[in-house]
């Protein structure tokens, strides 16, 4: 019966460590942007990457086991997109207008990411708080729709 | 497969034109990015419920062809940078006053849609007769006025077209 336990109670810690990662990131996102850093081009890498992983544990945990096999397939081209599809997928299952709202941010933040990594343009305080500010809201709106 | 997926978007941006009649869909291709930008205007209608569900089915379609690239709707938003633009879809609602109407006439592409015609003797006139969700659809023969008349949402004298810019 203490067995049973022990194994049932590492369940959630199992399934939170895709949320732990998007937590620190997030964090490291607002505090890449205070004064003291002005590491404005990895507060917007941060911010995208910690919604990133909030799919991703989405994606794992809460929308069905038919998504691991496409999981193990990430990291090729275009893997991105299928998680950002996949979640637009499921939250317009669960309300349409919600999930154009989803999506529509986050392809936002993922076109302000590419900026900041890939392209030859400034990067400033102004963009970088943009970016936090729609990671937020996709933080909140992912939670929610998901009861995470 | 991107200049595929750039045709299926502007079919799909067109149709959003015609159902919207005063907005207006720029659309260009990020290659860094991997993402297909349509900018809308005017930022009102963006932001309204009706156009919303239309372009999340919009998403839905583009979605379910083209997984692995990506589709943004943007509206007056400082912190993207538009692409070059690729095709630009508009539409606009006209009137028999209107100079455009008088244009068409003469060129025999305007026909009172809400009276009964003859299917046949339209085919002479439009490459194109069909129905999209239902509604009744006409596509103009001449290359310069792409016209689409939607018989579901006009009057007696009210026409709409979509033009390809």
């Amino acid at each position: 019966m203490l067995l049973a336990g022990n194994i049932l109670s590492l369940q959630p810690l199992i399934m939170s460590i895709f949320i732990e990662k998007a937590v620190q990131n997030q964090r490291a996102a607002n505090i890449l942007l205070q004064d003291s850093y002005k590491c404005y081009v990895s507060s917007v890498h941060c911010a995208y990457y910690g919604v990133f992983q909030l799919m991703a544990h989405i994606l794992r945990h809460e929308v069905g086991s038919g998504n691991y096999n496409y999981w193990n397939e990430w990291g090729a081209k275009g893997s991105h997109e299928q998680t950002i599809g996949k979640i637009f997928d499921a939250i317009q299952q669960r309300d349409k207008k919600q999930a154009t709202h989803f999506k529509r941010m986050i392809e936002v933040l993922k076109n302000n990411r590419v900026t900041a990594d890939y392209k030859e343009k400034e990067v400033t305080i102004e963009f970088s708080s943009f970016a936090v500010e729609q990671s937020e809201k996709l933080h909140s709106l992912l939670r929610t729709t998901f009861n995470i | 497969m991107i200049i595929q997926s750039q045709e299926l978007m502007i079919a799909l941006i067109e149709r959003l034109a015609i159902n919207f009649v005063g907005m207006v869909f720029r659309y260009g291709y990020d290659n860094t990015a991997n993402q297909h930008i349509v900018e809308v205007q005017p930022h009102q209608s963006y932001d309204s419920e009706k156009y919303m569900l239309a372009e999340g089915e919009i998403m839905s379609e583009f979605h379910s062809h083209y997984e692995t690239e990506g589709l943004l709707f943007t509206s007056n938003n400082p912190y993207i940078t538009l692409p070059s633009i690729i095709y630009t879809a508009t539409s606009q609602k006209i009137t028999e006053s209107s100079q455009f109407y008088h244009e068409l006439s003469k060129k025999g592409l305007v026909i009172n849609i809400n009276q009964p015609f003859d299917a046949q003797s339209v085919t002479d006139i439009f490459d194109c007769i069909g129905t999209d969700e239902g509604k009744p659809f006409l596509l103009g023969k001449n290359p310069e006025n792409i016209v689409v008349l939607n018989a579901s949402v006009i009057d007696a004298n009210e026409y709409q077209y979509a033009m390809a810019a």
